[in-house]
């Protein structure tokens, strides 16, 4: 027996199988946190808005993604990189456009992670508090989880997929009976669908639904770094995408839907916004029996906690991506003995101690102004991604012609419009969707943070392409920015690429 | 007996990645695991037995049993790679990406054995709370140290280097060993090392560059 065999099993090395389209979706999915979504971004995108069309602006953002997905998945089977909207960008755009894309993510994916903190300790408070025996505020929990949290990244531990998917299966599991439960007591006797009539969309302040909406699809995209393992890329991925999408667009179009039938299309506002994080429990409650509330509200935490942690390491993973490009500082490439990012773990650990530090201190409403807020303008970042990517994918097709027309110009422009349609109906409703004053200055700063990162961005690309050529020619390409070559493992054989200079 | 080993550049750098006191590594399994199977096809490139080209793919120039040492252990190992380069189509040249990503579980068992075959290291017991480990120390303290000292040293003191040093310390770089390996190394040493690293033959700077896009991209992949 050679000695290069007779110790392993050829048949099976771990991480190698072949993954199918539903356990590519899994995996995808069981980051979603539905229970934060439905708890905490539905309802305070209610108690914020006032509008009711918030179900169907789900439905629509997932048809509009799904469009985008053509060009997308097109994109990813030819170029892999796990920052694959800067990787894009940076290959169809060029890359000072990809260096300012690459800021604008990390600026989003910060967002998203230090929000949540917000709802961790708004939601364990209450039920946490009253076991101790003690009023510990919500920013003593949010602490509690912070430090668990940035020894996780640091420890070679990840939160094991199979648990990961348990928990995401027993959050669906409760987010069906919490809706049964919804649609089967709603208000006034009746079932209505007037929260999917197309009207409920052309009212002012729908930019702001389409916000949320986009905040609960965040993550989809992470079907493209399962390529490698997939048992059929050009087909497997992009199916296991549009699986993603219909799920979470029906899911939570459902979830959106269910609260306007139990509560009453015209009173949902106003009874959610009195209390946006309980209004769930409060219906299950009635609804189904205490005990399902109490079960809702520990599957809340954990569904919040599983989500910081997710999103804690793809912040970090994100940022060791773009130093070993050298658009971050090259530190950032580092990783611990474990292989985990050693400095993108403790940036992110820094940013949230200091978020929730001076939330504490200006006695800021960690419900509404840090998780909402922060993860809504995140959201509203990916928002600026998509619509860039969509027009990278056009630029990419122009140089290369590797897909054929719909692929690489048709469904990228239709998604691109479209993109740049919610864009301007965010930002021109951004105020509806803080829920301030059209007037107020935070309506402003808060989008203007990417446009403001996004030209730091550009500058420092043109300052790398003066001082360190030899890095600014491997910017976009990735763990393969050492080969100077843009390289998809799945399509090494006869289907190799240049980058062109 | 050390001395034969640092010709091994697999060898050397499982030694330089990991603990001496303990076995301990100082890098991540996958990363080692790749830069022991890159470090594995660069022994053959520098006794002219394969050729990696510049877009990645390996070629076999001599696939004749003619031993490279007097080291039957190291010999076989080298010889059965050969063998399984050489049943591929010649239609179809093994990328180097492809062949490090499918082996570099099975790099550090192998280069593990051909250390304990020569007496290097040993297997120690490590018993933990609920769990025996086994890890694999140096038998003489200062043998593990030794190579990266030795190439500190020369790049201090300006001295040429062979070419296996060289492909030794872009090895050590690839796996992120550099903090380990170039410890205290002034900055014009590593500037000079770095001009250094410019001459060396392309075929090891490609396997190089492979290297370190797989371990990259294990990262990035969550590879464990």
């Amino acid at each position: 027996m050679s000695i290069l065999t007779e110790s392993t099993d050829e048949a099976a090395e771990p991480g190698r199988r072949k993954l199918g389209i539903f356990r590519i979706a899994a995996f995808v999915l069981s980051a979603a946190a539905p229970l934060t979504v439905f708890c905490g971004v539905i309802t305070v995108g209610y108690a914020t808005t006032g509008i009711i069309g918030l179900g169907l602006a789900f439905l629509v953002i997932g048809a509009v993604l799904a469009i985008f997905c053509v060009g997308f998945n097109a994109m990813s089977r030819r170029i892999s990189n796990a920052g694959a909207f800067y990787a894009y960008s940076a290959q169809g755009l060029g890359r000072p456009i990809g260096v300012s894309t690459g800021l604008v993510a990390a600026l989003a994916y910060n967002l998203l992670q230090v929000g949540l903190y917000g709802s961790f300790g708004a939601a364990v408070s209450p039920l946490v508090n009253p076991v101790v025996g003690a009023n510990l505020p919500w920013w003593f929990w949010s602490g509690v989880a912070w430090l668990v949290i940035a020894m996780l990244g640091l420890l070679p531990v990840d939160l094991n997929s199979t648990i990961l998917l348990v928990l995401m299966g027993v959050e669906v599991l409760v987010v069906l009976i919490f809706n049964l439960g919804n649609l089967t007591h709603p208000a006034g006797g009746t079932i209505t669908f007037d929260a999917f009539d197309p009207s409920a969309l052309f009212v002012p302040g729908v930019g702001a639904l389409f916000v949320i909406a986009i905040t609960g699809f965040v993550g989809f995209e992470g079907t493209a770094i399962y390529s490698e393992n997939a048992r059929n890329p050009r087909r497997t991925v992009p199916r296991s995408t549009y699986l993603c999408l219909t799920v979470i667009a029906v899911l939570y179009g459902l979830c959106a839907w269910s609260l306007v039938v139990a509560i009453g299309s015209d009173r949902v506002a106003d009874v959610i916004g009195a209390n946006p994080i309980e209004a769930v429990f409060t219906l299950a409650a009635a609804n189904l029996g205490p005990v399902w509330s109490t079960i809702g509200h520990a599957l809340f935490a954990t569904s919040i906690f599983a989500a910081m942690t997710s999103y804690h390491v793809a912040v970090g993973f994100y940022m060791f991506a773009l130093g070993r490009e050298g658009v971050l500082p090259r530190f950032f490439a580092q990783t611990t003995r474990a292989g985990t990012p050693k400095w993108g773990s403790l940036f992110q650990s820094a940013l949230g101690l200091i978020v929730i530090a001076v939330y504490a201190i200006a006695n800021l409403d960690p419900v509404v102004q840090l998780f909402f807020w922060a993860g809504t303008t995140g959201g509203f970042g990916v928002l600026v991604l998509l619509a860039v990517t969509s027009v990278a994918v056009i630029g990419y097709h122009i140089r290369t012609r590797h897909e054929n027309v719909w692929r690489g110009v048709v469904a990228p422009m239709t998604a691109g419009v479209l993109m740049a349609v919610v864009l301007y109906l965010a930002i021109d409703n951004f105020d509806t969707l803080l829920g301030v004053a059209p007037d107020a200055p935070v309506r402003w700063i808060l989008p203007s943070l990417f446009g403001v990162v996004g030209v730091v961005g550009l500058l420092w690309a043109l300052v790398m392409r003066r001082t360190r050529p030899d890095l600014y020619d491997t910017i976009g390409l990735g763990a393969n920015a050492s080969t100077g070559r843009a390289i998809n493992l799945q399509t090494l054989v006869g289907d190799r690429e240049e980058l062109t200079p | 007996m050390l001395t034969r080993h640092r010709q091994y550049l697999a060898d050397t750098l499982w030694l330089s990645g990991h603990e001496e006191k303990d076995g301990r590594p100082y890098t991540s399994a996958p990363a080692l695991g790749l830069g022991l199977a890159g470090a594995l096809l660069a022994e053959l490139v520098m006794h002219r037995k394969l050729d990696c080209t510049p877009r990645g793919t390996l070629r076999l120039t001599d696939q004749s049993r003619i031993p490279i040492h007097d080291d039957p252990l190291a010999d076989h190992i080298r010889h059965e790679i050969v063998n399984e380069l050489s049943k591929l189509p010649d239609d179809r040249a093994d990328h180097v990406a492809e062949w490090l990503n499918s082996r570099s579980e099975r790099a550090d068992g192998w280069v593990t054995r051909r250390l304990v075959a020569q007496g290097v290291i040993e297997p120690v017991e490590y018993r933990k709370l609920f769990k025996t480990e086994i890890r694999h120390c140096v038998v003489e303290l200062g043998d593990g140290a030794a190579p990266a000292a030795n190439l500190r040293g020369r790049l201090e003191r300006g001295e040429a280097l062979k070419e296996h040093q060289l492909a030794f310390a872009g090895f050590a770089i690839a796996m992120g060993l550099n903090k380990v390996v170039l410890r205290d190394t002034s900055e014009s040493a590593q500037r000079y090392l770095m001009g250094l690293m410019q001459n060396l033959r392309q075929p090891l700077r490609c396997l190089i560059a492979e290297t370190d896009a797989a371990v990259g991209q294990a990262v990035l992949t969550h590879r464990r």
